[in-house]
């Protein structure tokens, strides 16, 4: 098994393919692959897919996250970078903030989906559109601050009713 | 709490029903970007709603949309709001609206409606 076909990224608004990694305009002034360590990476936002026309997966990334991804066509494996920091002198770098250095208790919430066929019957697109962007229910009177309702949240009340009826 | 209930909120309709939509876009591939509220300069000039539809799969496909306020006129602008036919008719019954939208096209709907 393992990851194999064409590699696809989302992109705002859109999609692009990629297969040709030698057509991608910007490529060079990304150093993703600085000191021969990713070959094979790319950039996308949201989300990547790999497949073949009969199976595939999608990797959905953490919001906000588009570091970077590498497809190793003979080792059929997907990678995602977690972190990616700017290349810059070794003494302003440790002037940065610690977070800024990577440093610190990191939290990623991603996903990887499989699914037959393409991308396009996988709408992965809207998956990594609805994966970053959940339903949450906002109400500083209930003291609810953006949590997630649980879908059958409703009493008998007509106040609750009406913010109920927001988070089913 | 600390926070006080504003006006609104006493004045709500009642009973309200259980559940209620603003908008839903069919089928899954079109994705809504936008929605806003233009206001009207007067009382009695009718707000219009702007939406803002992408197709997300390569593939044309016919967009339905349902609004939960009734839908008077409807009819596509360009980003600058102004009128625009690249999509070509437009239907609605007063609730849906139906078109056929391109493969990645992004399509900007003026929306006008009764409360």
């Amino acid at each position: 098994m393992g990851v194999t076909g064409n590699a696809t990224a989302g992109i705002p608004f859109g999609v692009e393919s990629r297969d040709n990694l030698k057509n991608e305009l910007f490529r060079a002034d990304l150093d993703v692959w600085a000191g021969g360590g990713f070959p094979e990476g790319y950039d996308a936002t949201r989300w990547t897919d790999v497949s073949d026309s009969e199976f595939g997966y999608t990797f959905i990334c953490p919001p906000g996250m588009h570091t970077g991804y590498e497809f190793k066509k003979n080792d059929k494996s997907l990678e995602f970078i977690l972190l990616r920091t700017r290349s810059m002198p070794d003494d302003e770098f440790r002037q940065c903030p610690l977070s800024l250095q990577g440093v610190g208790r990191h939290t990623w919430r991603c996903a990887l989906v499989p699914h037959e066929s393409t991308w396009r019957e996988a709408l992965s697109y809207r998956q990594a559109l609805e994966q970053h962007n959940p339903l949450l229910a906002h109400s500083p009177l209930f003291g609810l601050d953006c949590g997630v309702l649980p879908a059958n949240a409703r009493t008998d009340s007509r106040r609750e009713k009406f913010f109920g009826g927001c988070g089913a | 709490m600390g926070v006080a209930e504003p006006e609104w909120y006493r004045n709500l309709p009642s009973p309200l029903p259980a559940q209620a939509s603003l908008v839903e876009v069919a089928p899954p591939n079109v994705v809504l970007s936008s929605m806003r509220l233009i206001k009207s300069g007067s009382e009695k000039e009718k707000p219009e709603y702007e939406l803002r539809l992408y197709e997300t799969a390569g593939q044309a496909t016919d967009a339905v949309v349902k609004l939960g306020c009734a839908v008077d006129s409807v009819r596509q602008t360009n980003f600058l709001g102004e009128p625009l036919d690249a999509a070509g008719k437009i239907k609605t019954n007063g609730r849906e609206i139906v078109f056929r939208i391109q493969p990645w096209k992004i399509v900007t709907l003026r929306i006008g409606s009764t409360r």
